[in-house]
């Protein structure tokens, strides 16, 4: 073997060392994301954790637990249950509370008619509520 | 004009680019994942809340219940799909650019200009500028440089898409 062959392969090694490293780092650089997410991840489960054990001893301490927590009425198309809601007593009061709830008087429905403030009032949500009973004297 | 090799960068420009891509990656992942684990989370209280140019696209989607879902859906996925995005440096610009846009639809449904008042206290003082846009144009910038490509898996897209030419 000649000593001009010798240093080619040795210079070819070297070659290919460096390749492999390249390609290596191109890897490792391409893999950062990886980590971070690992740790991330890590991250939120015992954010997660922690928040649940708050939770629970709030609510453990308050004496809630057999409450269930309200949920947000999206709107008509909610599939929550109905609401049945008995009043007591028709004053004033109870008939803007009835306005509230989606229940309005024929003669006040009249009445929005001519003032334009009927189609305000048909804007509103549908709570999904039912008034089953008044008790008024 | 020709498109700058990723060598063309210094290692610092580099790092820091790659930083900031993962810092703004994480918060938004997170963001999106918050809304995840909430019970019954809803954009509904943000909506209520919009003042000035959006606040007639916002009442508009509180008023339609099927619209209202699939915004709170869109948006709780949106945000992970670009803060996984942005994390692990895959299709890095257009997960910039939504989340450029999708915080600056933030900012724009509730900007800190003088004389709209809300009833949610914000964490800051703010004069026309917030964070949120902050955060928007840090996205942009983001978005104008190959950052993907100096530490993310758009290097293995970028390899792909060269072969296939």
């Amino acid at each position: 073997m000649g000593k001009k062959e010798v240093i080619t392969n040795s210079e070819n090694k070297n070659d290919m060392t460096q390749q492999s490293t390249i390609k290596r780092r191109t890897l490792l650089k391409a893999l950062i994301g990886i980590p971070v997410l690992g740790v991330f991840a890590f991250e939120l489960f015992k954010k997660y954790t922690y928040d649940q054990e708050k939770r629970n001893r709030v609510i453990k301490e308050l004496g809630l637990d057999n409450m269930k927590a309200p949920v947000i009425v999206k709107g008509s198309s909610a599939k929550s249950d109905l609401l049945r809601i008995g009043l007591i007593g028709y004053g004033n009061r109870a008939v803007s509370h009835a306005n509230g709830l989606g229940y309005m008087h024929p003669e006040d429905v009249e009445a929005g008619k001519k003032n334009d403030t009927l189609k305000d009032w048909l804007a509103q949500e549908d709570l999904n509520v039912a008034i089953t009973g008044i008790c008024d004297a | 004009m020709h498109m700058k090799e990723t060598t063309d960068y210094s290692p610092m420009q580099r790092y820091v680019l790659v930083a900031l891509r993962i810092l703004v990656g994480w918060h938004i992942l997170y963001e999106g994942f918050s809304k995840l684990l909430i019970p019954n989370w809803s954009s509904i209280g943000f909506l209520n809340e919009s003042k000035w140019l959006l606040s007639g696209v916002s009442k508009w989607i509180v008023s339609n219940p099927g619209v209202l879902n699939a915004v709170d859906f869109l948006n709780t996925w949106g945000l992970i799909a670009i803060g996984l995005g942005l994390i692990l440096g895959l299709f890095t610009k257009p997960a910039a650019i939504s989340g450029a846009i999708l915080l600056f639809v933030y900012y724009l449904n509730n900007p800190p200009l003088i004389g709209l008042e809300y009833t949610v206290p914000t964490e800051g003082s703010y004069l026309i500028i917030s964070k949120t846009l902050i955060e928007a144009m840090a996205l942009v910038v983001l978005a104008v440089f190959p950052s993907g490509l100096f530490a993310g898996l758009d290097i293995f897209v970028h390899q792909y898409r060269n072969r296939n030419k």
